[in-house]
């Protein structure tokens, strides 16, 4: 599967290029455009019971959607619903990533996407529920964000402090932790960074520019509450 | 990710030559060390006396193979360089924890000894996550269970900071709320006699912080029932009914018993929620306005009946009454219920389970075989009766 991401940017389009007889799945509803040669098929990925997990614990598609080049080759146009740069990555057996719970767009089929239960104070506090997705295996990776995508390169013990609302995917090679974003509580507070993510490398973390849930927060303002 | 054969196994390097974010290698386990193998067939093999094995990665889940030999920064290996990748010390990060597993049985006495700690230290912290989880469960479970039951638990705390007055004034209001649409007995004839029925075992419970307030009222149902807070209801049906004195003294004992045991307002509490008990916690009596006739059809619990069954016949030898006419009455009533299949009013709001009239027998057995020296109430109980049945139909 060739992957390329167009307008690159808050309009981003992803194209994938299937081979005949290649598949590849994406998050349910994702699909824009594609070739006659396509067929869109809804699979429970990993199981009844898999995709049931995946729908309540991590607010992802029940369905995924599989898109297979059955009549020969062909191309599929893929979208998120929210504007932001679309983050490709390549899987090679030894690389795995952490999706932040709603973050998977598409994948190669080769790519095993399950839920992983964080440990009871990230779940807490990390502000992505006890929850996130684990993609392993091999292909390629699409992630989406809201904004752009900034790549934090650590290497081995380095470290550096994310707030969780921006946090996209990160290595599995990298260890985290929450963290107050300040000393005292109150600061913590006041400062209106509570709980940030202390991550150690090596590893990469890739973060959006822009917070949906502050977003949302802002834009609701402009919208009247009566008629 | 998992070892393609017994030995051979995918991870992650990194070292000065390798990529930021690691090279994907294979790893294979010799007689004396890792063979690692990048996908471009260069080898960066790591003697097995020279490494250092721990926990780290996402959750601390995968193992961390550190190799000391080169060891340009042996004296502090830990010390974090916030510039930027440190390439002093290479590092192989493998994702399948049962490498340790493979390691181990290729591993000398000393390592196989560290990495064992390792296993330990990961099976306890399993452990203590396994136990916090189960916990976390168990309270989830618990605190539904109680929510399906009608919060019992929770309204049990909530109701032992309900203070007695604020009990008393809620029944107050209930039962004026009640005797509104009812006719009362409340002429000092019947008031005068009722009283000496119900002195004695006022006086044999004791100190109290409730203050019992009794009211007849004209209706054929075979019934007496308690409000919160000391209000005690009698219904002129149960005075016709009952052969004597003694046996609404049985009666009465019981209903007294409900009223200290906090029966009602517990039953109440769980029947129209918590919030009532909340708004009694605030002092916000007027929250139980309207609520009276849920109160008239509220159920006790087996349990709490036979409790008030057994502390009201103590109750009645407290008071040097006897026993034995609360058991024939329960007796009769039963008797008729099951006879006549008709619903008696008092039997159906205090319901019965088989093996509670045979209960209240055998205390007055109990009391018969040590008889105490019984008082007598000294009620003329077929006048009584009439006066009661001509103020019920004539009215006040």
């Amino acid at each position: 599967m060739q992957v390329e991401i167009l307008y690159q940017g808050a309009f981003a389009l992803a194209k994938l290029a299937l081979e005949q007889g290649e598949s590849a799945k994406a998050e349910s509803g994702a699909m824009v455009a594609m070739s006659p040669t396509v067929d869109v098929e809804s699979r429970l990925d990993g199981g009844v019971f898999g995709a049931l997990k995946r729908k309540f614990l991590t607010g992802e598609t029940f369905f995924f959607q599989t898109l297979r080049a059955t009549r020969g080759p062909g191309e599929v146009l893929i979208a998120p619903t929210v504007p932001g740069e679309i983050l490709s990555l390549e899987l090679d057996g030894a690389h795995a990533y952490c999706l932040q719970k709603d973050g998977f767009l598409a994948s190669s089929v080769g790519v095993d996407v399950q839920t992983k239960t964080q440990s009871l104070a990230k779940g807490f506090f990390s502000g992505e529920g006890f929850f996130v997705l684990q993609a392993t295996g091999t292909g390629s990776l699409l992630v989406n964000s809201f904004g752009s995508i900034h790549r934090l390169l650590l290497g081995p013990a380095q470290e550096y402090i994310v707030d969780n609302s921006h946090l996209v995917a990160w290595s599995s090679s990298t260890e985290y932790e929450i963290r107050k974003a300040s000393s005292g509580w109150f600061s913590s507070v006041a400062s209106g960074e509570g709980l940030v993510c202390h991550f150690q490398g090596p590893g990469e973390v890739f973060i959006q520019t822009r917070n949906p849930g502050a977003f949302g927060s802002w834009i609701r303002q402009f919208i009247p509450t009566s008629g | 990710m998992a070892p393609t054969t017994e030995t051979d196994c995918r991870g992650l390097l990194f070292d000065g030559e390798s990529a930021p974010t690691g090279d994907a290698v294979s790893i294979i386990v010799d007689a004396d060390s890792l063979v690692v193998t990048r996908n471009d067939s260069r080898p960066a093999d790591i003697r097995l006396d020279s490494i250092t094995v721990e926990w780290g990665g996402i959750d601390r889940t995968q193992l961390v193979i550190r190799d000391r030999s080169p060891a340009p920064s042996r004296s502090e290996p830990e010390e974090p360089d916030a510039a930027g990748p440190q390439p002093a010390a290479r590092m192989l990060l493998i994702a399948d924890p049962r490498f340790l597993d493979t390691l181990s049985a290729a591993a000398g006495p000393e390592l196989a000894a560290r990495l064992d700690a390792l296993r330990q230290s990961r099976r306890g912290s399993d452990r203590r996550w396994r136990a916090a989880g189960l916990a976390l469960a168990t309270v989830i479970a618990l605190a539904t269970l109680e929510l399906l039951r009608g919060a019992p638990l929770l309204t049990g705390l909530a109701m032992s900071l309900v203070p007695p007055a604020w009990e008393s004034s809620a029944g107050k209001l209930l039962v004026r709320q009640f005797l509104a649409g009812q006719r009362v007995l409340d002429d000092p004839a019947v008031t005068k006699e009722l009283s000496r029925l119900i002195a004695p075992l006022v006086e044999a419970l004791g100190p109290s912080p409730y203050r019992f307030e009794f009211h007849v009222v004209a209706s054929d149902d075979i019934n007496a029932f308690a409000l919160p807070g000391g209000q005690v209801v009698l219904l002129t049906g149960l005075v016709k009914t009952a052969a004597s004195a003694e046996e609404v003294a049985g009666v009465l004992a019981h209903e007294i018993q409900h009223v200290v045991g906090r029966h009602t307002l517990r039953s109440f509490a769980q029947r129209v929620g918590l919030s009532v008990v909340l708004g009694l916690l605030l002092g916000d009596v007027q929250e139980l306005a309207g609520l009276a006739s849920i109160l008239m059809t509220s159920r006790y619990s087996r349990t709490q009946e036979s409790w008030a069954d057994a502390e009201g016949a103590r109750l009645l030898v407290r008071a040097g009454l006897p026993v034995e006419p609360m058991a024939a009455f329960f007796e009769k009533l039963q008797a008729r219920d099951s006879g006549a299949g008709q619903a008696l009013e008092f039997l159906a709001s205090h319901p019965a389970s088989a093996g509670r009239a045979a209960a209240v027998r055998k205390l007055a057995l109990q009391q018969n075989a040590r008889p105490p020296k019984l008082r007598s109430l000294g009620i003329d109980w077929p006048r009584f009766q009439s006066l009661v049945a001509t103020r019920s139909s004539t009215g006040p």
